[in-house]
């Protein structure tokens, strides 16, 4: 079975020793065809656990060649039972795949999740129409139970635009600092914002500068930047019949 | 090129628990968010190709299970290490 971590030019020259090791310490191969690759090790067994040593393997070896030009990381677990098998695809979509590293060159995937601090101070007083004398005049009833859970799902509903709002102040201007983003806001009441944006590897600071600017003008929120990346979240193909998920 | 994987802890532009005075649970929060989102990205991004995902829903869960467990372990570890130290 061959285990695939990422497609390359097939012109991709690593700079430094261009022997290196992969998962369980198999030998990493370059597969060509034509004008794209498959970086690959071969294994006896026909699936790869998923465990965290296995991935942080897998995704050494995709850092290794992007370090050297663009790369187009490979879905953990992806796997082909033969060299014909890898090889008919990279014919069959030889094209797409040239056109993602054309995409990708260059570039780097940055990642940023603005977070809420745990611990808010509540909303100032008014700010949500509450029930409160009600509540105080008939304490342990049903009706105050139901006016207080009213109360909260108003004050939860108001966070939650509140930070949607907040997400797209964010996202916005790191959007026009990349070349392509994508982002999930309001994940969950504390991660306001998971973004991943695709940023020139000569813009890489700027981008930075201009995540610690916003940062800057939130001081209530956590802002943390990662990578850069493998860009995992441009490289995306038409969906195959063949792949699944078991 | 620097690795995103080593070191495991993201630039925090907040300000906020940076420095040497940067608490504990500060420290496994940025920690944590980098294997999260190594995790988001190694298995569930990337390019798909005709081949087979041989990737087990349950097997992910476990690993991010098992990343929970071993970062408490670690905040745990750090936390004796330092009352120690003192």
């Amino acid at each position: 079975m061959l285990y695939v971590y990422a497609i390359l030019k097939s012109s991709h020259q690593l700079r430094e020793d261009s022997t290196f090791y992969g998962l369980k310490d198999h030998l990493v191969e370059i597969i060509r065809h034509e004008a794209v690759a498959a970086a690959i090790t071969r294994h006896g067994e026909r699936s790869i656990p998923t465990t965290p040593p296995n991935v942080l393997a897998h995704e050494r070896v995709v850092e290794r060649f992007m370090a050297d030009g663009p790369v187009l990381p490979a879905r953990f677990g992806t796997c082909f039972p033969d060299d014909a098998a890898l090889l008919a695809t990279l014919a069959l979509r030889g094209a797409e795949l040239q056109a993602l590293l054309k995409r990708v060159s260059g570039c780097v995937e940055l990642g940023v999740r603005v977070l809420r601090h745990p611990k808010q101070e509540p909303p100032p007083a008014g700010a949500v129409a509450t029930d409160q004398q009600d509540v105080s005049e008939a304490p342990g009833s049903g009706r105050c139970y139901m006016l207080a859970r009213l109360h909260e799902e108003r004050l939860r509903e108001q966070r939650q635009q509140e930070g949607r709002k907040l997400a797209e102040e964010l996202h916005g201007p790191l959007s026009a600092a990349s070349r392509a983003a994508t982002c999930r806001t309001q994940v969950n009441d504390e991660l306001l914002l998971s973004g991943a944006y695709l940023v020139g590897t000569h813009d890489v600071e700027q981008f930075r500068a201009e995540v610690q600017t916003l940062a800057a003008q939130h001081p209530d929120l956590r802002v943390l930047c990662t990578g850069p990346w493998p860009p995992y979240h441009f490289v995306s193909i038409a969906a195959s019949p063949e792949a699944q998920r078991v | 090129m620097k690795s995103a994987i080593e070191p495991q802890v993201p630039l925090d532009v907040s300000g906020a628990g940076s420095g040497d005075e940067r608490s504990v649970s500060h420290r496994s929060t940025e920690e944590e968010v980098t294997l999260l989102e190594l995790l988001d990205r190694v298995l569930d991004k990337g390019v798909v190709l005709s081949g087979d995902i041989t990737l087990s829903v349950a097997d992910v869960d476990l690993v991010y299970v098992g990343l929970r467990v071993l970062l408490s372990s670690v905040e745990t570890a750090q936390r004796l290490d330092s009352a120690g130290g003192r």
